[in-house]
Order: C-alpha cells, then structure tokens, then sequence
C-alpha cells in the first residue's frame, strides 16, 4: 500500500536585490570622512607647527586662550552622537522586524538628536568667544565647526528623507536598505565628531 | 523620486515629466537618464573642453618661449592665471571627464546590467559639472583664478575655488555611480576577479578619487573661508592659494587620473591578438597597486611644514622616504601591464594596426614616461631637482605626459568602442591620426618640459633671464601641445561619423571578449534583448564563441 508523502514546499528563495543605496551611501560616506581628515591633517600640521615655534622662540602664541574652550559642551556633544548612532541602530532593526511605529520613533529621535548636536555646536560657538579675526586657532576651530554642522545637516536631511520614504510605505523586513545606507551615513558623522571632540576639545 | 532610489530605469520616458515632446532631440540631451546619453554628454563636453585647454596650453607656453619678461600675456597674473587654468581644466575638465563618460556607458555594459547605477545622479553630476567648468572658465575671465594676490580680485578667487569645489562634487558623485554600478550591479556568476579590465580599472580609479579628491575640497573649504570678511591668513591667500593644492597636480596624485589607460590597454589587447589575457588576476592586481601608489592626498606641503612659510622644523615633502618609495615603485606596475599584455601579444596572433591598439599602447607608454620622470625626480642623486623651479618643471612634464596618455588611450576606447557608444565606427585614419599626434605630441612637450628642469627652468615671474637651451625647449613643448590639438581636431573629425553614422552594425565588431559585445550596437534602452546566461569566466563571449567552434 502506497503511502501518502506530503512534501512540505521549499523555502521560498532569498530575494536577489541589487543594493546599490547601501553601497553608494558607503563610498558617499567614505569621501564624506575623507573631507574632515583633509581638515584635520591640516590642523594637526599647523597646529604642530606652532608649537614648534614656540618651543624655539620664533613666534607662535597659545592656541586657544586660556577657558577659551570648555570641556563640557564639546563631551555633551559626544554623548549625544553616542546616543544618535543607538537610535539609528534601532531604526534599522525596527525596520528589519516590521516594527514601523519603533521605526518611526527612531529616526525621529536621530533627527532630533542631531538637531540637537547642531544647537549645541551653535551653543559651543557664541560660548568661545573667539573673535573671526587673524587668529589661526579660531579660523580652524570655526571651519571645522562649520563644516561639521553642514555634514550633520546634509545626514539629517537623508534620514528625513527616507522616513518620509518609510512613513510612505517603502522599506521592510525584505528591504531595509534606504534605512540602512541613512544609518551608514549617520554613523560617518559619529565617527568623524570623535576626533573633533580630542582634537578641539580635549587637546585644545 | 529622488536620485536615491535604487530601481534601474529601463523606460526613460515613463520616469521623467516634461511638457517636451519625448522624440525631440532636446528632450532626449536634457531629460534623459539613460547612461548611453549621459556619457555621451560627458564624452562630447570633455572633447570640446580638450580642443580649448590644447589651444590655452600653446599660448600660456608661448609666453614662455622667451624669457626675457612678459609679451603676450602683458602681465604675470593674467600669465599665471592661465597656467593655473590650465591645469585645472586639463585634469577636471578634460582627463577626468572623458573617462567618466566612457565608463558611464561602458561599464555597465560590461558587467551586464540594464543601467548605471544611480541614473539621475549620473545625469545631474554631469550638468552640475558642465555648470560649474563653465563658471570656472568665466571666474579667470572675471579676474578671478587661483592667484597672484596683484592682479586677482577676491570676489572672483572665490568664484574659482567655489566652482572648482562644485567641478570636484561632481565628479566624485559620477565616481559613487560608476563604483557602485560595479560593486552592486553584476550578474550572476562574475566575481570581481571576472570583472572586464576597464572596468576593474574605474572600479579602482573611481576608488582613489573618493578618498582622495575630498582632502582637495578640504583644501579648498580652508581657502574659502580664509577669504571670507578679512585679511586671508594662509590658505586663502592667492599668493599661497596653489601651493596649497598642487599636490593635486603633482606626482603620485598625477597618476591617479591615469589608471583607466591600463585598463583600456588590459582589454583592446586580448581582443586585438584574440587570445585570452594570460595571467589576468596579476593584470588586475597590477592595475589596483598602480590605483594604491597614485593616492597622493598625503603629499602636500601643509603636511609637511605646515602653512607657515617660516616654518622649518619638519621635513620638505620631497625629502620625505615614503615620497622616495612611493616615486620609484610606482614604475613597477606599470611595466608589469605592460609585460602581462606582451605576454598576451606573444601568445596571440598578431594584432591588426588600429587605433584602438596603437591608443591603447602609446597611453601606456606615456604614463611609464610620467612614472619615470617621476622616479628621476625623485632619486636623491638628482638632488640638483630640487629646487623649486625644477620642481614645478618636472611637475608640468608629468602632466603633459599623463594629460596626451589619457587623451591618446581616450581615442583609442572612443574608437574601440564606438558601436556601443555612438552606434557607428570611428573614422579610422582619422583616429589613427590623433592617436599619433597626441602620442608625438605628448612625448615632446613631456620630454622637453624634463631637460627643462634638468636645465634649471627659471621661473618667469622670478628669474626673467635669458637662457636659449630652455628656450629652445620651451619651443618643443608649444610643438607638442600644437601636435595634441591637431589631434584633439582628428578625434572630432573621427568621431562625427560615427555620432551621425545609420548603418546597421553588428553586436560584436572586433570578436570581443566580453559582455559589452552581446549587447546590440548602439543598445537600446536596458542595454541587453535577452537574459544573459551566468558568467562563469572573464570572457564569456570567447568561451561561448570556443564552445560553438
């Protein structure tokens, strides 16, 4: 007597998708972050540059005045990149798990965070009160500032974006892949404010 | 729809609203995604840009054929200004441009995709690009340019750091399309290793000018805002403004531009002596060192002494060991591409004298001579190099001879692959002919510029004296950029049948190797009328020709 097998049908293949958004958002991201280390090659040389002239009495003068920079809203601001990178991640696996209202939250929560990040660098400039004039140190402190605050603007614009794009209906556990080249971005601006904050911050 | 979306356009029409009619020629220049026609654009504009930069260069060089002061140009800063335009234009203008446009059609070809990735990112670095060269160009003309502080005016400097920044941006997102078409848009069965030679070679080049070229615009961010509401302190100083960034222009970045010329040579020579490239994985490491040696961002005179002129304490660039190293070695690979394709040539039948070939080889040869002059700059025996009018010297020899190889292998691909890019064949002779003015030219104004610099060049603006051997010199290198616009005058001359050609051509002209010949010639939108099989080689198209055989 036959039996009856019942075959249970095949998974159903992964979906072949070209990522394209995720890979051009890392070489986007990658000459992003090559921008500030240009930035800060050139600091870090001048600034050793006048430290060389002062050790030898050919010039020079301090770098920053003295309590012209203060540790606490530079180290706020880290925090506060620390917790956007959290919140970006999250978004990412809110998506992947077709959890839209967590998905939702966090990228409103990373856009805020980083609108916060600008307010405290905005903050952290009227705060220094270097004035724009010849002096060397305030020319690199407010280029790097400025230039820092126009890639945190240009990542919250892309994960605007794609919440607008992910509140439409796009993106899900099969496809996360706008989310996930805005998280790539984001994580550049973490990464490239680390050294912003030693550089400026810590080393003064 | 926003340049971020990551579907191919196969339907140009379906995805672009326009109250223009879609069959008018205007609509399908201006509106359309589609990356034959905008690599077209970008082919087009560089060549009508190197005709202009060939004219710039005979005249600023006739400046300097007498160097008893300033005759043609009345003054040294509308003198300098031009030079300054000139390298800006040969490299972003130009060089850069044409590869891009070749590869925008190109490689997606090649690698079997519908599209470039990106395709209206593709299309706006293109017009971004074109805007920006254009407000280059008419910066200089407003008294603008990159210094001398004395004959510049600061509203126009900053027009020309501006738009050269807006040049870089765009091409940088050209690069994101190109690198990310390769990276994400293969098909089934080809590995990076299978990718075709050229592709692998923008896949690299593109690499090194995203991390490369952005620390240029760091550079220029730093001169922007110097010049911004007050005395400039350093960086934005026109006095100091190049210095500042002609690392940019200066070896080992110089190379960087050249990488696509191996590339180029890696897949006309297989094809021509129809044999398979032999030991193509060495090939292809070969070309990503010579990508690896040319990144040149490090290399800048801030770095080493800082912006201050005073400033004595670290090294002089060119002093430096990894500078030395980087010089010498970047000669190997080179020579190694040049030996792996003997190599294919000594196996092969011999190849057919075309303009394919002979562009592909002279642009070769013109690199290894900019890699030499590089290398004898570099050897410490020639410490007499060193100064800084020498310097400049052999900095501009390098970048005539990368400028006439890329141009020389430019034609060469423009001829190679004119079925797929134009729909027509390039006029042979006149092909052949460009190819060969460039080559002589190029090897002329290169070598010249050389003994030059052996000779002690003395800066026109500083050292007004009288020396008839560099004199003499300076001659030659007018004669060669005179022989590189005759060719630029022969490329358009070839390329105009082939843009205007109505002749049904077959898929696969030259017996290519490679999935861009299975393609109809010109393709039609989404490139491929059937599914393509699962690549399982570099030469599909061989292994599927040697199967029916």
């Amino acid at each position: 007597m036959a039996t009856d097998v019942v075959h249970a049908a095949p998974p159903a293949a992964e979906l072949s998708r070209n990522r394209t958004l995720v890979v051009g958002t890392a070489f986007a991201a990658v000459a992003s972050i090559m921008v500030f280390v240009g930035l800060f090659a050139v600091y870090i040389s001048v600034r050793q540059n006048n430290e060389f002239l002062v050790e030898n009495g050919l010039g020079g003068s301090l770098w920053f005045p003295e309590g012209a920079v203060q540790i606490a809203p530079g180290t706020m601001m880290l925090f506060t990149t620390w917790i956007s990178a959290f919140s970006i991640s999250w978004a990412v696996q809110a998506i992947r798990n077709d959890d839209r209202r967590n998905a939702y939250a966090a990228l409103f929560l990373t856009m805020l965070m980083g609108a916060a990040i600008i307010n405290q660098m905005a903050f952290a400039i009227s705060d220094f009160g270097l004035p724009v004039d010849r002096s060397t140190p305030a020319f690199f402190l407010y280029t790097i500032y400025g230039s820092y605050i126009v890639f945190m603007a240009i990542a919250i614009a892309f994960v605007l974006l794609m919440a607008i794009r992910a509140i439409a209906g796009q993106f899900n556990s099969r496809n996360a892949d706008g989310v996930q080249a805005a998280a790539i971005y984001w994580y550049a601006t973490v990464i490239v404010y680390m050294p912003v904050w030693y550089l400026i911050t810590i080393t003064k | 729809m926003t340049a971020t979306d990551t579907h191919i356009d196969t339907h140009v029409d379906d995805h672009v609203s326009t109250d223009l009619d879609p069959s008018d020629g205007l609509y399908r220049l201006v509106a359309s995604n589609d990356h034959k026609m905008v690599g077209r654009l970008w082919i087009g504009a560089s060549v009508l840009f190197l005709l202009a930069v060939a004219i710039l260069g005979v005249v600023s060089n006739i400046e300097r054929i007498s160097l008893d002061g300033i005759g043609v140009f009345g003054d040294v800063a509308t003198y300098f200004q031009s030079w300054a335009l000139f390298r800006t234009a040969a490299i972003f203008m130009v060089v850069v441009p044409l590869f891009i446009g070749i590869a925008t059609v190109i490689v997606p070809l090649q690698i079997g995709s519908a599209s470039v990735a990106f395709p209206r990112l593709a299309a706006a670095s293109f017009w971004s690009w074109f805007m920006a060269s254009s407000i280059h160009i008419a910066s200089f003309l407003a008294d603008g340019g990159l210094g001398p502080a004395e004959g510049t005016n600061d509203e126009g400097t900053v027009l020309s750091i501006v738009s050269l920044g807006l040049m870089i941006v765009s091409i940088l997102a050209a690069s994101v399309c190109i690198a990310t078409s390769v990276i994400a848009l293969r098909p089934a069965g080809m590995t990076l290793v299978r990718v075709p030679a050229f592709t692998w070679s923008m896949l690299v080049a593109t690499s090194v000018w995203l991390f490369s070229l952005p620390v240029l615009i760091a550079n220029l961010i730093y001169a922007y805002v110097d010049l911004q509401g007050r005395e400039p302190i350093a960086f934005g100083n026109p006095d100091r403004l190049w210095s500042s960034i002609e690392w940019a222009w200066s070896q080992p970045q110089v190379y960087a531009y050249a990488i696509p010329v191996l590339g180029v040579l890696a897949d006309v020579v297989p094809v021509s002596a129809k044999h398979r490239q032999a030991n193509r994985s060495v090939v292809l490491a070969l070309i990503g060192l010579f990508g690896v040696l040319s990144f040149g961002a490090w290399a800048q005179h801030a770095l080493s002494r800082g912006a201050d002129p005073v400033f004595e304490g670290g090294n002089y660039i060119y002093d430096e060991f990894l500078y030395i190293a980087f010089g010498l070695v970047v000669v190997l690979p080179v020579l190694g591409v040049l030996g792996g394709v003997a190599d294919t040539l000594r196996r092969g039948s011999i190849p057919k004298l075309s303009a394919a070939f002979l562009g592909a080889l002279t642009g070769v040869i013109l690199v290894l001579g900019a890699a030499t002059a590089g290398a004898l700059r570099v050897i410490p025996l020639w410490d007499a190099l060193h100064e800084e009018n020498q310097l400049l010297s052999s900095s501009t020899a390098q970048l005539s001879l990368v400028f006439a190889a890329a141009i020389a292998s430019g034609i060469g691909a423009l001829a190679y692959w004119s079925p797929k890019i134009f729909g027509g064949y390039a006029n042979e002779p006149l092909a052949m002919l460009g190819v060969m003015a460039v080559f002589m030219g190029g090897l002329t104004a290169g070598v010249a510029d050389m003994v030059s610099a052996f000779l002690g060049q003395p800066d026109i603006s500083v050292a007004p004296v009288s020396e008839s051997a560099v004199e003499t010199m300076n001659l030659m290198v007018v004669i060669g950029l005179v022989l590189i616009a005759g060719g630029a005058l022969a490329l358009i001359g070839a390329l105009v049948p082939a843009a205007s050609s109505d002749e049904q051509l077959p898929d696969d002209p030259w017996d290519g190797h490679t999935l861009e010949w299975a393609a109809p010639s010109p393709p039609p939108v989404g490139n491929f009328v059937e599914a393509l099989e699962v690549v399982a080689s570099a030469e599909p198209l061989l292994d599927e020709f040697e199967e029916v055989s």
